[in-house]
């Protein structure tokens, strides 16, 4: 606060001392009022012409808003559900696969994803999987808790199964870019629009891969360094 | 009716009075000189006329109305001085066009071929004008503006004498050709005698003389003699001035004089003459030579 | 005698005419500054990046023309308050006039140079566009003009009436200073106030000044607010003006 109190002043002074030298210099470099008059008018031409190209441009280049959410859906929990076994949107399941696995399952280290095993106790050597898709959300200043869903941009790898090894491939880069536009609040007040804040952020998830196994394969898993690094979860 | 009138007006500045309680009726159509010493209020009272500041005290009235703050007043009268603010962004061509714009008697063609006369090319800016230059284009928007009320203050500041001549020349032509009531204050006041009908000097405050200028002339006489004679002589009349030049003492005197008295004068070897108007105005305003060398001997004797 | 009579609204009109044709600097250094501007924003959107240590990252540019917005809104404070200068004011006293003609002439002045903030502002938004329409992935949350074009023109609107509001809020504050220079002193000491004691003008509260205008939905009421806010702001203005004495060295 204290900043401001010195800062606004001062600033305004520069303004108010730079604006006079410049309009003082304008006036004495001798420019005709005609100059002004036709400097003015040429700039609303330009800026009239920016319209018209940034409303053809709107239409042609093409570009889709991603789809938005909200909250509720952000906070979406889906190793709970597939716990507690209850419906996950279809949009969330990237592969349904059954693997032929006879004796252990080896599960090397991998990165990047997370792995929930689940034991049936048939004897049957049939390995169920299923793979989510990762996810990421993303609020961009908005003060409302709306995220836009921009998961359709992020590439995962499958895992690779070789008859009783499955490895989870190092998964792609995810590095999203997105270019934002909107008017200034101040200008947005009857417009309906939302205001924006200087805050945002993202919620995103990891490939999540889902194994039910039956209870006869002996799983061979990586060992776990530490607590953090708990990407596998073992369901008894 | 007269153009310009006063009663009792006052100006002051928190407590510095500038012009004490003056009453004053200017003839409409008459070109009047305003005349005084540095400061004596010559610039504030044309600036009461022009209603560009307020009169603290009293009745100022030009053509009947109150000027301060009188759109018609303003759109009737002109303020020609040395400090007029015209724009920078403006070259004089285009202030020219202003001028048009503004006032309903303007003579453009007449304001053009001043300017081509003076040397003043319309693609100028009036900033960069030499003082001169610039008295000179101010004085023209004066001449061509044909306000029916004209002030020039100090209206030849930095014009040279082929200038200065030249104004002059211009001035009383065009009022000759359309007659309008034109206030004059300038210190050379003998450059500008012959123009001026009326003269109005202002002197402490207050007005020294108003009236027609043959009456300037006739209000004294001029006395030289030895200062013994003199002293013997012309002790009749109030003196207003007295000098020394060389042996001959110049006594300035109020022309109260009847025929039988000057020629009494003459016979005592008194050289008895009439005075110029701006000698008359010199003396009234102890301008005489010698004034400042009364401080230094003054502190000589001392 | 009286040759020329003059109605206050004709020479207003002729005082705004010369007004504009002496000021063309005034304009053009807003566009210079919107240009400048422009430039600077546009080459350094704001950039944000969230990365949550699982492969995944998401960046991206916000642009917006608040930067236009600001300028714009700087300039309209500093040029009311420009136009109270002595220069000014002498400049419209070598021609025909009273107060009130240079006080409407000011008026309609500080109007035009308002509504070109705001259209050139609103506009400037669209060359902002462009700016974003060449980036990577792009999300644009501000319809067009074809799109909803009363959101367009509110927007012209609002920010015509902000600019308009400022400018006049510089030019009581330069004509109060120009009436003393004691003025100078009191504003300091109020904005000294200000910060020592708190009074909060911040936008979310309830009962601050700028929500008074800003918390304000109904786009009539809004005017109703702005119209009379710039009627009381002139009014003073004027009152004081009104007395003042010109080319008074």
């Amino acid at each position: 606060m204290m900043i401001f109190m010195v800062l606004i002043p001062v600033l305004l002074l520069l303004g108010l001392v730079l604006i006079v030298i410049f309009t003082k210099n304008m006036k004495r470099t001798r420019l005709k009022k005609k100059f002004h008059r036709n400097f003015i008018f040429g700039y609303l031409l330009l800026l009239l012409l920016g319209l018209v190209v940034a409303e053809v441009m709107e239409r042609k280049v093409e570009h889709q808003n991603p789809p938005k959410v909200n909250v509720e859906d952000v906070e979406f929990d889906l190793p709970a559900a597939i716990i507690e076994g209850t419906p996950i949107p279809e949009k969330f399941v990237l592969a349904k696969r059954s693997h032929k696995v006879k004796g252990e399952l080896v599960i090397p280290s991998f990165t990047n994803a997370y792995l929930l095993i689940e034991r049936t106790p048939d004897n049957s050597h049939t390995i169920t999987e299923t793979v989510y898709t990762p996810e990421l959300m993303a609020n961009i200043g908005d003060e409302n808790d709306v995220y836009y869903d921009v998961t359709e941009r992020l590439e995962s790898a499958l895992p690779i199964w070789e008859s009783n090894l499955m490895t989870v491939p190092k998964q792609p880069l995810n590095n999203i870019q997105y270019t934002f536009y909107h008017d200034s609040n101040i200008l947005n007040q009857f417009t309906g629009e939302k205001t924006y804040g200087y805050s945002s952020g993202s919620v995103s998830r990891s490939m999540t891969i889902h194994l039910i196994v039956p209870e006869s394969i002996v799983l061979k898993l990586p060992e776990l360094e530490n607590e953090y690094g708990t990407y596998i979860d073992v369901i008894e | 009716m007269p153009a310009i009138t006063l009663k009792n007006v006052t100006k002051s500045y928190r407590s510095i009075t500038v012009l004490n309680q003056l009453n004053l009726e200017i003839r409409e159509n008459v070109i009047t000189g305003l005349v005084g010493r540095n400061g004596v209020g010559k610039t504030t009272l044309m600036k009461m006329v022009a209603g560009f500041i307020k009169e603290s005290d009293g009745e100022l009235r030009v053509f009947g109305e109150r000027p301060f703050n009188s759109l018609k007043v303003s759109a009737n009268m002109i303020f020609i001085d040395d400090m007029m603010g015209f724009p920078d962004a403006l070259t004089l061509g285009d202030l020219l066009m202003e001028c048009d714009r503004f006032y309903e008697n303007w003579d453009q063609d007449l304001a053009m071929r001043l300017l081509e006369y003076f040397k003043l090319p319309l693609t100028l800016n009036h900033r960069v004008l030499s003082k001169g230059k610039r008295s000179t284009f101010n004085a023209v928007v004066g001449i061509a503006t044909r306000c029916p009320l004209t002030m020039f203050d100090e209206p030849i500041t930095g014009m040279d004498a082929g200038a200065r001549r030249d104004f002059y020349r211009a001035l009383l032509k065009d009022y000759l050709a359309h007659p309008r009531t034109i206030l004059l204050s300038s210190h050379h006041m003998e450059e500008m005698e012959d123009l001026l009908e009326d003269i109005l000097i202002i002197d402490g405050k207050s007005i020294a003389f108003h009236g027609p200028i043959t009456e300037l002339q006739e209000k004294f006489l001029s006395l030289q003699a030895k200062e013994s004679v003199l002293k013997s002589h012309a002790t009749r009349y109030g003196v207003v001035h007295r000098s020394n030049a060389g042996p001959m003492t110049e006594w300035i005197v109020d022309n109260e004089h009847t025929e039988a008295e000057v020629d009494e004068l003459k016979q005592a070897g008194i050289r008895v003459s009439a005075l110029s108007a701006s000698e008359a105005y010199l003396a009234m305003t102890g301008q005489t030579t010698g004034g400042v060398d009364d401080v230094y001997n003054a502190m000589e004797r001392e | 005698m009286f040759t020329t009579q003059w109605s206050v609204n004709e020479l207003a009109k002729r005082q705004y005419l010369f007004k504009l044709s002496t000021n063309g600097a005034v304009f053009t250094t807003l566009i210079v500054l919107q240009i400048i501007g422009t430039i600077f924003i546009s080459g350094a959107g704001s950039t944000f990046m969230n990365d949550w240590g699982e492969g995944i990252t998401f960046n991206f540019t916000s642009i917006s023309n608040d930067g236009q917005v600001g300028l714009t809104l700087f300039w309209a404070l500093i040029v009311g308050f420009l136009l109270t200068s002595a220069a000014q004011r002498n400049e419209s006293f070598s021609f025909v006039t009273n107060r009130l003609t240079f006080q409407l002439a000011n008026f309609y002045f500080i109007c035009t140079a308002a509504l070109l903030g705001g259209v050139t502002t609103v506009l400037l938004g669209s060359v902002m566009k462009i700016v974003a329409l060449f980036g990577d992935n792009i999300i644009i949350e501000t319809t067009g003009l074809l799109t909803s074009p009363l959101d367009f023109f509110s927007r012209i609107l609002v920010m015509t009436a902000y600019t308009l509001l400022l400018m006049m809020i510089g030019y009581l504050l330069g004509t109060l200073i120009q009436f003393s220079k004691l003025f100078i002193v009191l504003f300091g000491l109020i904005w000294f106030m200000y910060f020592t004691f708190g009074i909060n003008l911040s936008v979310g509260e309830g009962e601050s000044l700028l929500y008074f205008y800003y918390g304000e939905t109904s786009i009539l009421l809004f005017i109703l607010k702005v119209v009379v806010s710039v009627s009381v702001l002139f009014g003073i203005s004027f009152f004081v003006t009104n007395r003042l004495e010109v080319r008074n060295p």
